[in-house]
């Protein structure tokens, strides 16, 4: 987003005249945190506590029920409030209200619910008399409900966990980024029994039991690319693709799909990984049709519209032109208006469905506003450097190393995003004696991440190396003097495969696991009970490593000494 | 020389972050922080002051104040920029050296900004009703640019143009008024 820094002011003057956004008074919290109140001694606390306890068995036993807190007899409790927070648009405390958590907090309903409220959650009020319920928005509660007092709920967008009489814990578990991701939760038991429902299902669970529900998470989005056990899909609504995993079962079914259409998948969290469980392609019902939209993000040979607020982009490619004597290539007319559209520009677009929505006219209505980047003269820039057949049936790619699986590489240029290359298939199926390219295997096999090369590349589904030379070597850290040793320190940066561990006199190095058998075709590859214990490492973490030294340090040993104390989820994919 | 300089106390701590947690809650909006951010950055830029120990001049300039106290507060907006996954503005020390030479000379002009935001008030209702009309929708009943777009039967692109035009056109009748003012004051 351009900043502007003279219609900021008047922005920002507007929302506090007109929106009423004016500045709060901070005085008290501010106050509040630099001089905390002192803490009441243990042993008083205690004492307090024991009292307390006492008299609210002395009134029980009088009174033959639950003091239903500070409520005469006969009326229904109203909520109670204690710790630190505060209610949005300064309500009262009462049904309806939401309840921000600046630091811990206590909430009791009905008499009969208590809830311990972690800083930063922030929950809703809801339910009826003898029914009492919370929608809980983000962060964690710890519940303790008392049995035969009544019915509690806790809703999330995830789902409900319903109880009569137990103790348990639901956390939110962030979505980080991922906007029209199926949110998930965190239910643990600790006494008695919660039944979990939502769209998803439904699940019993007793005490001593946690669960990340819903199991699978579901999204829809673009089929961004295909690869030999990984695929790429960008989510309605995120601003990049991610990468999910499937196993052998799933190769059937990701191998009928084609790319750039939309699909609808389900996957679940595996260690650091997302692991594909189901995906279906979403083909239109509708063959061709006409609509007005916003470019939302554009490639060479595609260009993804949003045709309105509620509805999710779309990617579009040219229409592919037979020709005589060829296999035909991309309308090349529409392949150069697209390199003129800007993102934000306005247009109308008629499309038709072949294999996958195909854009055959296309009309800029409105021009985006501001210096969005000129991607064409970025491109442009870049064709005078690396001149490419302009069909897009082969090219050159330069750029280093950012990620090197059994029969690929990805490949980062200096602009634009990562391509993943792998070979090509030589001969028939398999029976047959089919295959990958071997010779761009073994030299796949020799190359590190980190390494910068020029791909020769052409287009059979998806991009095939024909050619890889290293134009510049990967930076090894210089062989320690010792072949293995021992390092204590706090991981600084991760990856799916290596992490970063700075220890306290300021070395820092990058670890990955040892290398066990022998090629990926005969069954080597990283050692896979390392790479899940890198996968349990979060970013902060304290740990202590043993290494060896075998081409690079490799980790052999690893122990999480002191959790970094955060409630993020561990990692981002690296 | 006596030593005007102390230590902050929970009185001078207070009397601090009343004088200056207004402007610096609105220069924390206007690097791009959202409300919430906006109060953890005001507050955070004061505990910085407290737990630093600082010592505070106990006469010193109120605008040499807040200059310093923005300064603080613009490393947290950087911090809290950094670690945001979803901000909206890209921030980085130039910029943000850009934007506080805008703030200084645009809206502070060697003052506290009320005389700006008194022009403001007086520009608005100068405004045509239609275009009033629009600030409200967008700011007052904090409509999407979409559903104005709606509304007025243009694009979100148009709306987004418009709107543009209108706080440009607020931003000039401000310079307008406040040039007129300096004039009248010589």
């Amino acid at each position: 987003m351009q900043f502007d820094p003279h219609d900021r002011i008047i922005h920002i003057l507007l929302d506090e005249e007109l929106g009423g956004q004016a500045p709060p008074d901070l005085a008290q919290k501010v106050l509040a945190r630099a001089f905390p109140a002192r803490k009441t001694p243990r042993h008083m606390l205690i004492g307090a506590a024991a009292a307390v306890a006492l008299a609210v068995l002395g009134w029980a036993v009088l009174k033959g029920g639950y003091p239903a807190g500070s409520q005469p007899a006969g009326s229904y409790p109203e909520p109670q409030a204690s710790g630190s927070f505060e209610i949005a648009g300064g309500l009262e405390l009462a049904r309806g209200a939401t309840l921000i958590a600046a630091g811990p907090a206590e909430l009791r309903l009905g008499g009969y619910c208590r809830m311990a409220i972690s800083a930063g959650s922030r929950l809703t009020i809801q339910g009826r008399n003898a029914a009492e319920a919370v929608f809980l928005h983000g962060g964690s509660l710890a519940c303790e409900i008392d049995r035969s007092s009544g019915a509690f709920e806790v809703h999330t967008d995830a789902g409900t966990v319903s109880v009569t009489g137990t103790e348990f814990v639901v956390e939110i578990l962030e979505s980080k980024g991922d906007s029209k991701m199926q949110p998930g939760m965190l239910v643990k038991v600790l006494v008695g029994t919660v039944i979990v429902a939502g769209a998803w299902g439904e699940v019993s669970l007793v005490a001593g039991e946690e669960k990340v529900l819903p199991e699978n998470r579901i999204i829809t989005g673009i089929l961004v690319e295909k690869g030999e056990r990984t695929i790429e899909v960008k989510a309605d609504g995120d601003k990049a693709a991610r990468l999910y995993y499937y196993g052998d079962r799933m190769a059937a079914i990701v191998k009928k799909l084609i790319g750039s259409n939309r699909v609808k998948l389900a996957w679940r969290p595996d260690g650091n990984k997302r692991a594909l469980v189901a995906i279906e392609m979403l083909v239109p019902e509708e063959k061709e049709g006409r609509f007005v939209g916003v470019v939302t993000a554009k490639g060479k040979y595609w260009v993804d519209v949003k045709p309105g607020d509620e509805e999710p982009s779309e990617r579009y490619m040219p229409e592919w032109v037979r020709r005589e004597g060829s296999d035909g290539a991309l309308d090349k007319k529409m392949i150069e208006k697209i390199a003129q559209l800007r993102v934000g520009d306005v247009v109308r677009i008629d499309w038709k469905y072949d294999e996958r929505k195909r854009v055959v006219e296309l009309e800029v209505l409105e021009r985006a506003e501001g210096d969005k980047p000129v991607e064409r003269e970025r491109e442009e820039a870049r064709e005078r450097v690396e001149p490419r057949e302009p069909d897009a049936k082969a090219g050159t790619t330069i750029g280093v190393i950012i990620e090197k699986g059994d029969n690929a590489i990805r490949v980062k240029p200096e602009e634009g995003e990562s391509v993943r290359f792998m070979p090509r298939w030589i001969g028939n199926a398999p029976a047959q004696g089919g295959g990958l390219d071997k010779e761009m295997l073994r030299k796949f096999a020799a190359l590190k991440v980190g390494d910068k090369v020029r791909v020769e590349w052409i287009l059979a589904e998806g991009k095939r190396a024909v050619a890889v030379e290293v134009l510049a070597k990967a930076e090894e850290p210089p062989a320690p003097d010792a072949r293995a040793g021992t390092a204590v320190g706090v991981v600084t940066e991760l990856g799916d495969l290596w992490l970063r561990v700075k220890e306290e006199d300021g070395t820092s190095q990058r670890y990955t696991p040892r290398w066990i058998g022998g090629m990926p075709a005969d069954g080597g590859g990283l050692d896979k009970e390392m790479v899940r214990k890198i996968g349990t490492v979060r970013v902060g973490d304290k740990v202590r490593i043993e290494w060896i030294y075998e081409e690079r340090l490799r980790v052999v040993a690893l122990e999480i000494l002191e959790r970094r104390m955060t409630e993020e989820r561990p990692r981002e994919k690296r | 020389m006596p030593d005007t300089r102390r230590l902050l106390t929970r009185e001078n701590l207070e009397e601090l972050v009343k004088l200056h947690q207004a402007a610096l809650f609105r220069y924390a909006r206007y690097l791009g922080a959202d409300l919430h951010a906006a109060e953890d950055i005001v507050q955070e830029t004061f505990l910085a002051v407290f737990h630093a120990g600082l010592p505070v001049e106990s006469n010193a300039d109120p605008n040499a104040q807040a200059a310093w106290l923005r300064g603080i507060a613009r490393n947290h907006f950087l911090r809290h920029w950094r670690s945001s996954k979803n901000a909206k503005v890209v921030a980085d020390n130039t910029l943000l050296e850009q934007a506080e030479a805008a703030w200084a000379g645009d809206f502070l002009r060697s003052g506290d900004g009320f005389d700006y935001l008194e022009a403001l008030r007086l520009c608005l209702h100068e405004l045509p009703d239609d275009r009033r009309r629009l600030l409200v929708l967008r700011y007052a009943e904090k409509k999407s640019r979409a559903d104005m777009a709606r509304l007025a039967g243009t694009t979100e692109n148009g709306m987004k143009s418009i709107l543009r035009r209108i706080r440009a056109g607020l931003a000039q009748c401000i310079k307008r008024r406040l040039a007129m003012e300096s004039t009248d004051a010589v």
